[in-house]
């Protein structure tokens, strides 16, 4: 990535590389405080390799930052900047963090009782950044006064990215992302795109999250400008940047957009006149949705995506009206093979249900610290298995079916219940709990997390002491949005949840 | 049509956020009419829109999707500034 800069910071270092608010940086000054950000990464100690973390708002800092760690040859763990303690110290711990850095004191959780902490002024990196604002750097293994452990397993050559995702376990797994997967990814997106260095790319959602963060790859592979907007709770201002920006392309959820359309349609459609492409990923985009996008924004393409973290750019298309293939999310993308396998694991003919798998060189090198995680995802000759069922048409058109495990997809936020079920566990009037995926009464985020919950024998339960309980320990995209407070659970016969009358009866 | 009653609405709104700031596991002791409420950590998009709807209901407007920044939404002295321009 920081090459791609360079090379345009060689070629036209006076243009626009970033917006950030009133902010504006040129592919020169971008690239200097990446520098300047490496710099004090590396005078802190970090050396190749060492794992730092960043739990940062979307801003200039965080793409500064984002680029410095990855100068110093450091692996990038992107956090999320509102989680709650314990969750950033498991990240720390897992990957036996060397540094975090966040965007003021507040933010690093567990890791501000560090006795090595290095704050930096953003105005020492950034050109005409107030004063005010900082980078705060503290060394979590400085708290422990010792070293951070070595990881069990070997980090794949190359590594530069670990990208923490809800898979089917209760914890959290750490997506092992190399420098060379992550370029095709940008690649990718700017061939699909068409993106030019005259492109403006909004980003609306965060950057911690892969989808995000891919996008600025992609901006900068292309020498295009990246427009960070900011207050992202609030879609009008959010709109009112991007239509101020000129920006030509945006990517998001269909829940985001669905709120756009619902609320905002007015400003969505002062935007047509200079957005020529809008992407939406992470979560099906109903097909009313599509329409609604394309006949507010009658010109632009509306692309609908497919991507896994372990695979970040599978299928995608444009949305057309009549729709020629309606439930499919498209082609694979140029260099991506895809297949289904039935139980055994033998490629399935066309149009035959089965587990989705592809090739790629996209692909994730495997799960930080989890070897038989990693085994589950790699298969033979390079395929990866993907945690979706669907069918492949004999053009190649996928169709997706719903997921193979449990993992509830909330408004393109992946959920597992596992991690919600134990943090309930904690609670001392809980006996017994489940949760599951249910449909969004409002319609916004397609499915929400419901908890089915036991309280203790003589305990009192109710959804607000709950929802109280769960959010002091999970991420709020995790915390449930309903309850229900049942005497027993269904179990098989052998003694498990039974998930199956569960569903059943909330249906 | 009948004089509004700024502090009570001022009261209620603030009951509705303090109710779901603790629902977030983030109490608001003593909220400060001009903090910025983003900086508490209570809304996003959704429960933004979900306050905006309690507004509406409790004055009995409807209040434009432009209208919701942060100039008008950012902190309760704004909220109320923005409903005593627009009662």
């Amino acid at each position: 990535m920081l090459e791609w800069l360079r090379q345009r910071a060689a070629r036209e270092g006076g243009a626009e590389a970033l917006v950030d608010g009133g902010q504006r940086l040129t592919f020169a000054q971008l690239a200097a405080a990446a520098c300047a950000v490496a710099a004090r990464v590396q005078a802190a100690g970090v050396a190749p390799g060492d794992r730092v973390g960043l739990a940062c708002e979307n801003s200039a800092a965080f793409v500064a930052a984002y680029l410095g760690i990855l100068d110093c040859g450091a692996v990038f763990v992107p956090l999320d900047p509102s989680a709650p303690p314990a969750v950033l110290q498991s990240a720390i711990e897992d990957t036996a963090m060397r540094w975090l850095i966040a965007d003021g004191p507040a933010r690093l959780g567990p890791a501000a009782a560090s006795s090595d902490v290095v704050r930096v002024g953003l105005d020492e990196i950034l050109p005409g950044n107030p004063p005010s604002g900082s980078l705060t750097l503290a060394s979590p293994a400085a708290r422990a006064g010792q070293a951070p452990a070595a990881p069990e397993e070997t980090a794949p050559d190359g590594l530069q990215a670990i990208v923490y995702t809800s898979g089917t376990t209760g914890r959290p797994k750490g997506v092992m992302l190399t420098a060379s997967a992550l370029r095709e990814v940008a690649e990718a997106g700017v061939a699909m795109l068409g993106l030019r260095a005259s492109d403006r790319v909004g980003i609306i959602t965060p950057l911690f999250h892969l989808y995000a963060l891919r996008e600025v790859d992609a901006a900068l592979r292309a020498g295009a400008c990246l427009v960070l907007a900011r207050n992202l709770t609030f879609p009008a201002s959010v709109l009112r940047q991007v239509h101020a920006e000129r920006v030509t392309y945006l990517s998001g959820v269909p829940a985001g957009f669905a709120l756009l359309v619902e609320r905002y349609a007015e400003m969505l459609a002062r935007c047509g006149d200079h957005l020529r492409a809008v992407a939406l990923g992470t979560a099906p985009c109903p097909p009313a949705l599509a329409a609604a996008i394309r006949s507010l924004l009658p010109k632009a393409r509306v692309i609908l995506t497919y991507g896994l973290t372990e695979a970040s750019r599978v299928c995608c298309r444009d949305a057309e009206e009549p729709d020629p293939r309606p439930g499919s999310i498209g082609r694979p993308y140029p260099g991506v093979e895809l297949r289904t396998l039935d139980d055994r694991g033998m490629p399935l003919p066309p149009n035959t249900p089965g587990r989705i798998a592809l090739r790629t060189a996209m692909a994730a090198a495997g799960y930080w610290n989890r070897p038989e995680a990693t085994r589950d995802l790699r298969l033979a000759e390079g395929w990866i298995l993907s945690p979706d069922h669907g069918r492949i048409d004999e053009n190649g058109y996928l169709f997706l079916q719903g997921r193979v495990d449990e993992v509830i997809n909330s408004g393109g936020e992946k959920v597992s219940p596992d991690e919600v079920e134990a943090a309930l566990r904690g609670h001392p009037q809980v006996a017994d709990c489940a949760v599951l995926s249910a449909d969004d009464p409002d319609g916004h985020l397609g499915q929400i997390v419901l908890a089915i919950v036991v309280p203790a024998p003589g305990g009192r339960l109710d959804a607000e002491e709950l929802t109280r309980f769960c959010a002091g320990r999970l991420e709020l995209r995790k915390v449930p949005r309903a309850f229900r407070i049942v005497e027993s659970l269904p179990r098989t016969a052998l003694g498990k949840v039974d998930r199956g009358r569960l569903r059943a009866a909330e249906a | 049509m009948p004089t509004t009653d700024f502090a009570s609405l001022e009261t209620t709104l603030r009951g509705y956020l303090e109710k779901l700031a603790d629902s977030r596991g983030k109490a608001l002791p003593n909220l400060g009419r001009a903090e910025r409420l983003i900086d508490r950590g209570i809304f996003d998009s959704m429960s933004l829109l979900d306050f905006v709807v309690f507004t509406e209901k409790s004055c009995g407007i409807k209040i434009p999707g432009e209208d919701v920044h942060p100039e008008n939404f950012g902190s309760l002295e704004a909220i109320m500034l923005y409903l005593q321009e627009r009662l």
